[in-house]
């Protein structure tokens, strides 16, 4: 990973942690957490509910003070100002759009606080109504426009103070499927347009991974994995981070002999079995004698022979996806494969459930997890 | 087949129950018949209350005419206006300090003292108010209308507290935040969003505290000195001389103001925003 400088660095939490409740009942939301979130980044918390991805933005927009740690923007200490001393701006879950203004009045209010001029006010509402294409609907009220009009009025008015950091909760969650893929691409340009440093909150990992510029897959209060989508796709760290995101099959093998070198690779044995995978060995994990191993389904392949085969397995179910095939194989030892295959049109392939089937694996898919 | 779902559910309903028609008629009939009857005697020609002689405004002009109630009427208006406005701030301030505000030890005590009004019997406030302003008016030697408006006001918060505390419950804390988060130092926020979403709740209380006010009868006998008399408190004073369908005129201009002030209420709690 590359170092980074501090002057291109916006928001820096440095082992911040947030504890609710005392003792007995002490819950740690966030537990020594720490990250640098660069300037003009797409960065994306990712994880499931209360895995405190919410908790650390609210600390981020100042609705909570840590526990301990301290959060920098631009390099300012900021860890116990007020939100309304922050130049951070929130676009809520539930928008909290004021419901006695109009759209227009809600976007301009953040910069009546601020006290700009009038007609700069008035410049820079226009501006943010082109900007989210509402500009028809500016002295409508906030509850006379649909859902998905409420969720650009939200951004609009979190953007028109020009905030050095948006944080956006879950702001997509309300809207149904084809309306959020719509405001994915929006929310990209947006930030492409502004050139604001975006914090985006979400659970949806295919959300993260379209959107993002760098993800941080979070879980029980703790970051997990911080990198590019493809890098958290491609080399997950974590089986939790491997689970999460995408589909994984999760293999156990014993290892059977490793070799000496930078990058030491191990023969691994699938447990049980006499098949024989290699895999590139992380160097936390060289006394333990088995491992669990990680392989994407659709960077497997099946072949009616076993010859050539990494492993062998029972073809037990076939689930049609559309675009793709999952075949579900059960493996000499027990486990569970999933082989993802596109489809294609007068495919020759086409096993029926008892086969015996190949399965073909290049050495680079084969991982071996941290765990 | 879903309406199929729905009219067997219909048969459970307590509508179809035994006898539930007949106890809910016996019920509204002997709410509304009374005052059917008050109102429709208000407009009676003749000088007996019961018996019917012709349709007239006769009595509705004589009251009008009438010095005591002309002042019963300004006193008891007076009184519930500023009684009404007096209670409204202190609810509103007793609403937020219970709804916006961490949960402190003794909440629940300080609810149940805000309500006391509504669970002490009344007459026992009477009581102790007629001993506690003998004592004051002994030192002050000062007999006006602020013994009643301060009674008054006493009396109401609880009134004007519930439909204030009830709209701050329903409003979550997301639109203060969002303000705070626009850069609004707590005072804007709540002038500029908390108090404008509160209105609705504070004008419903107040028009609550109005009704309240006016109708009172017992702590106002209690309380008032000579010659302190509210349209409650005339009418009751006249059941004691002769009655004429005077007294049914007033009734109804009563009836009809809580009628309009309650409908403005209603009107009030069902605004969203």
């Amino acid at each position: 990973m590359t170092k980074t400088s501090n002057a291109e660095i916006a928001i820096h939490v440095n082992g911040v942690g947030k504890y609710f409740g005392a003792e007995p009942n002490l819950v740690k939301a966030l537990d020594d957490v720490s990250i640098d979130i660069r300037r003009n980044e797409f960065f994306t918390l990712l994880g499931p509910s209360g895995c405190g991805k919410t908790t650390l933005l609210r600390l981020i927009a100042g609705f909570e003070s840590p526990t301990f740690g301290q959060i920098l923007l631009d390099n300012k200490d900021i860890t116990h100002l007020p939100p309304y001393h922050r130049s951070v701006n929130t676009v809520f879950q539930s928008y909290a759009l004021f419901p006695h203004l109009t759209v227009a009045e809600n976007i301009s209010f953040g910069l009546e606080m601020l006290k700009k001029p009038k007609h700069e006010i008035a410049q820079t509402v226009d501006e943010m109504l082109a900007l989210v294409h509402m500009e028809e609907l500016k002295d409508r009220r906030t509850n006379q426009i649909s859902g998905g009009q409420q969720q650009r009025v939200a951004l609009a008015r979190a953007l028109a103070p020009k905030p050095d950091v948006l944080l956006l909760d879950e702001p997509l969650s309300a809207l149904d499927y084809k309306l959020r893929r719509g405001m994915q691409i929006e929310l990209k340009r947006l930030q492409l347009e502004t050139g604001i440093t975006f914090i985006f909150v979400t659970h949806d990992q295919e959300e993260a991974l379209t959107m993002s510029d760098r993800i941080a897959v979070m879980s029980d209060g703790h970051i997990l994995q911080v990198g590019t989508p493809d890098n958290i796709y491609y080399n997950p760290q974590e089986r939790f981070v491997a689970d999460f995101i995408g589909e994984s099959n999760f293999i156990t093998a014993d290892i059977v002999s490793v070799s000496k070198g930078k990058q030491a690779k191990a023969s691994l044995r699938l447990s049980g079995s006499r098949q024989t995978l290699k895999a590139v060995l992380p160097a936390n994990k060289t006394k333990d004698k088995s491992a669990t191993v990680f392989i994407r389904p659709e960077h497997a392949r099946l072949q009616t022979s076993s010859r050539g085969a990494t492993m062998t397995g029972t073809l037990t179910n076939i689930l049609f996806f559309g675009t793709d095939t999952n075949f579900h194989l059960s493996l000499e030892n027990g486990d569970s494969f999933v082989v993802r295959a596109q489809n294609e049109i007068g495919r020759a392939f086409n096993p029926s459930i008892g086969d015996t089937l190949g399965i073909v694996i290049d050495e680079q898919a084969i991982q071996i997890l941290k765990d | 087949m879903l309406n199929r779902i729905f009219q067997k559910k219909n048969e459970f309903s307590i509508t179809h129950q035994f006898g539930f028609a007949t106890i809910a008629l016996i019920c509204f009939f002997t709410l509304y018949a009374p005052i059917t009857i008050l109102v429709f005697y208000s407009f009676n020609a003749g000088n007996n209350l019961m018996l019917w002689e012709g349709f007239s405004f006769h009595w509705y002009v004589e009251a009008s005419k009438n010095e005591l109630v002309q002042e019963a009427a300004i006193r008891s208006v007076v009184i519930a206006v500023c009684a009404s406005l007096i209670s409204t701030l202190v609810a509103t301030m007793a609403a937020l300090g219970t709804t916006r505000t961490r949960s402190f030890r003794g909440q629940k005590f300080i609810f149940i003292m805000i309500n006391q009004p509504l669970m002490v019997p009344e007459i026992v406030t009477a009581v102790a108010l007629l001993i506690f302003f003998a004592i004051i008016k002994t030192f002050t030697n000062y007999y006006g209308l602020g013994y009643l408006i301060v009674a008054h006001a006493a009396f109401c918060v609880p009134f004007a507290y519930l439909p204030i505390k009830a709209r701050l419950d329903g409003m979550d804390l997301s639109m203060e935040i969002a303000a705070s988060d626009l850069y609004a130092p707590p005072l804007v926020v709540f002038r500029r969003i908390t108090l404008p979403l509160l209105f609705p709740g504070i004008m419903a209380g107040a028009m609550l505290a109005f009704v309240i006010s006016l109708d009172d009868v017992i702590i106002t006998e209690f309380v008032k000195t000579a010659g302190q008399d509210t349209l409650p408190t005339y009418m009751l004073g006249q059941l004691r001389r002769v009655i004429t369908p005077e007294i049914n005129a007033i009734s109804t201009v009563l009836l009809a103001v809580s009628l309009v002030v309650v409908t403005v209420f209603f009107l009030f709690t069902r605004k969203r925003y």
